[in-house]
């Protein structure tokens, strides 16, 4: 009996130790994504009942939507810019601080800060203040005799001022590149200035290559947090100048609370993950072309 | 301690950490259920319940102080204040609507209303109780903004009308009179001439949600009547349309008003346009309710003065004012604590001290006690209550349910953003905003 009972603990065990994480991701993960495919054929205005419409949602999004095609043009947009650029000045400031200076850990810790504070409400006020038409860095430019610029007042420019709030957040993924950097063996350094390769050289033929598999994980994980950039955009701009900002989270967001077409704002999410999920398998797909592993990749 | 003990003891543990977290959201009730007589009764006298509002650090600052001074009179009944900027507001509470969990008394602004008691029963019907006193509020205000299907849904807190606030310094400083209502030819004239001579000096500074109510008034004064027709056709007519849009045209062109770009980053903002603070804009087109917030932003007191807002001069069908209530408070029906809450609504709406706490901030009060009780201590600032005895001549039609769908002010703003960004004429402009609207309307007249 006491064997028997043991015997039933030990299958159970681990069920035991991951049920508060369980709670959680059924409860407020698995069920909320169930749920919004099932609203998304829906009229469901939150308040209220929700009312089965078939594909309505869908056709509607694709046929007579006017902004669903300008959101979905400013997403890519800033993901095209945003993610590229916040990768290089990762690794750049990741091979900086991979440098044997005194006080590095400092440095190290300093770098890191925009990560913490940058997709907060207040840094968005702040960055509205730094580019607004007096801000402070048109007041810098007009010193120098430049300007003044519509950094947000513009609707050519207000996305680029936009991205960049996304690239000062770049410290998560200069942590893991730094990581990355460190994992390269410095006996291939050391080979190739003894054949004389230069440094440029040792870049492209050494670092880059080895640290490919961190792209490749740097580059999702940043491309889908770039479709989902909402603050910035809500704050910052609301969306405007002429809708040039107008990031499709903003939309969604403006059809479930603003409309109370929260059916509706379900569909359109569902097509977000649908995009997301075509960028992150032709991000997979081309990887074996251009992602280097020194075990051959065989482990997983 | 053995292997086996120490696993019985992890599953024990990790198994309480998960009741722990079930069981969290049944908390309240279980403590309810299992009080002693003696706790009951403790907790009949220590009450609280939530207060959700929205505005600038001037409503907040009365809000509170006007809590604190409630807590002073009843020590026992706790009001937990929940408040922020007018950006999100709406959501936020729509949020909470649905999902069950608003405070017990909460502000929504007069266009929020329709919407939301169609939705759904989220209201107390404030006829069916005896603690709030009501009479005190004109009939006809009840009847227009507050009672829905015979039912008195919500009370409102102060009465607004809109206006064209003045900086009087900077008014002087450039020849702008401030001793009467101007008209949008005037305007044109001294902004451009303003800024012509001043480049950094705008006549206003006003945000995409200044600019549609600039024209929502001018169309409404061609119509005579409604913007959108009740049977959601639209009121006015492409003659009508064009003559407002080649204002606003030269309003941007001329630099009447500042760059719209600049101007709308501060739109629903807790955070002030310096212009305005610095004296390089002249007016800015609001509610007297604002008056405290705008006026307190110059330097030292007193600089801000309040006229009508500016009128069209061709085809004039009515005034060009707005009057409505400032903000409406309503109760929960969901509330665990009606009657406290009540009792803490009609001391806010019907007292002598209440009044000259909240000041100026959501305008005229509404009763006729706090009104006097509010000039006689000084608190309502005069330009304030003089807007108001100058609105009541020139006041537009209420605005009906079609007119303030917000999807179709959505359009209306992104089609004239168009013009004010210089990337449509006026001509062409009008033809696209008959498109957007048309199709706007023809969704929302089947929903």
């Amino acid at each position: 009996m006491k064997i028997k009972w043991k015997k039933r603990l030990g299958k159970y065990q681990g069920l035991f130790y991951i049920a508060p994480w369980l709670v959680g991701f059924l409860g407020l993960q698995l069920y909320p994504f169930l749920a919004s495919l099932y609203y998304s054929f829906t009229d469901y205005a939150m308040m209220g009942t929700p009312k089965w419409v078939g594909l309505e949602n869908f056709i509607t999004i694709f046929t007579k939507d006017r902004d669903f095609k300008n959101s979905l043009e400013v997403t890519l947009i800033y993901v095209l810019i945003a993610v590229p650029l916040k990768l290089i000045f990762a690794l750049f400031i990741a091979m900086l601080l991979n440098l044997k200076v005194k006080g590095i850990g400092i440095f190290r810790t300093v770098y890191y800060l925009p990560s913490i504070l940058g997709g907060s409400v207040a840094i968005a006020v702040l960055w509205r203040f730094l580019f607004s038409g007096e801000g402070t860095v048109n007041t810098i430019l007009s010193k120098l005799g430049i300007g003044p610029v519509g950094w947000l007042s513009n609707p050519k420019v207000a996305l680029f001022t936009l991205s960049l709030l996304a690239v000062w957040q770049f410290g998560s993924s200069m942590v893991i590149f730094l990581a990355a950097l460190k994992n390269v063996p410095a006996e291939l350094y050391e080979s190739a200035r003894v054949d004389g390769a230069s440094p440029v050289r040792c870049f492209w033929s050494i670092t880059i290559p080895l640290i490919t598999p961190t792209i490749l994980f740097n580059m999702v994980m940043q491309l889908v947090t770039a479709f989902q950039e909402f603050t910035g955009a809500f704050v910052i701009t609301s969306g405007g100048p002429m809708k040039s900002t107008y990031l499709y989270i903003l939309k969604v967001y403006d059809e479930a609370f603003k409309y109370y077409k929260m059916g509706y704002a379900c569909a359109l999410s569902w097509i977000l993950f649908g995009v997301v999920m075509i960028f992150t398998l032709i991000i997979f797909r081309t990887s074996s072309k251009w992602v280097f592993y020194s075990d051959g990749g065989d482990t997983v | 301690m053995g292997k086996n003990s120490k696993k019985i003891w992890s599953i024990g543990l990790v198994m309480a950490l998960s009741i722990g977290m079930l069981s969290g959201c049944g908390q309240t009730e279980e403590q309810t259920s299992g009080k002693t007589d003696e706790t009951q009764e403790e907790d009949t006298k220590n009450v609280s319940f939530r207060y959700e509002w929205w505005g600038g650090s001037a409503t907040h600052e009365a809000y509170t102080n006007l809590q604190a001074k409630y807590k002073e009179l009843k020590p026992e009944v706790t009001i937990e204040p929940e408040y922020s900027a007018f950006d999100g507001y709406q959501e936020k509470v729509v949020t909470q609507l649905s999902g069950g969990t608003v405070a017990d008394l909460f502000h929504i602004d007069v266009p929020w209303m329709d919407e939301w008691v169609e939705r759904g029963d989220y209201f107390t019907d404030l006829y069916e109780q005896d603690i709030l006193d009501y009479s005190g509020i004109d009939d006809e205000l009840l009847e227009q903004y507050c009672v829905y299907d015979g039912k008195l849904l919500a009370v409102p807190m102060g009465v607004q009308a809109s206006g064209m606030l003045l900086n009087t310094v900077a008014a002087e400083k450039y020849g702008v009179p401030t001793d009467h209502q101007l008209t949008w030819d005037e305007i044109l004239e001294l902004g451009e001439k303003i800024h012509s001579e001043n480049p950094d000096v705008y006549f206003f500074t006003a945000d995409r949600g200044n600019v549609l109510n600039a024209i929502v008034a001018m169309l409404k004064q061609r119509t005579g009547g409604q913007l959108i027709n009740d049977d959601y056709t639209i009121a006015f007519s492409k003659d009508d349309l064009l003559y407002v849009y080649n204002i606003i045209q030269k309003a941007y062109e001329v630099g009447v008003f500042e760059p719209l770009g600049e101007a709308d980053l501060y739109y629903g903002s807790s955070t002030p346009n310096p212009k305005w603070i610095n004296g390089q804009s002249i007016a800015q087109l609001c509610w007297n309710s604002e008056f405290t917030k705008s006026d307190d932003l110059l330097e030292g007191a007193d600089k801000a003065t309040m006229v009508l807002w500016p009128t069209i001069t061709e085809n004039v069908n009515q005034g060009a004012t707005r009057i409505r209530p400032t903000y409406l408070v309503a109760l929960s029906s969901q509330s665990q604590a009606k009657d406290a809450a009540l009792e803490y609504l009609n001391w806010q709406l019907n007292d002598e001290e209440a009044s000259v706490i909240l000041g100026s901030c959501r305008a005229v009060p509404t009763t006729k006690t706090q009104q006097d009780a509010a000039v006689e201590a000084g608190v309502l600032r005069q330009p304030v209550i003089d807007l108001m005895d100058e609105a009541y001549p020139d006041a537009q039609e209420k605005d009906n349910v079609p007119s303030q769908n917000s999807e179709l002010t959505d359009a209306l703003t992104d089609e004239y953003s168009k013009v004010a960004y210089g990337m449509a004429t006026p001509k062409e402009a009008v033809e696209s905003t008959f498109a957007a609207l048309e199709e706007v309307l023809e969704r929302i007249s089947v929903e």
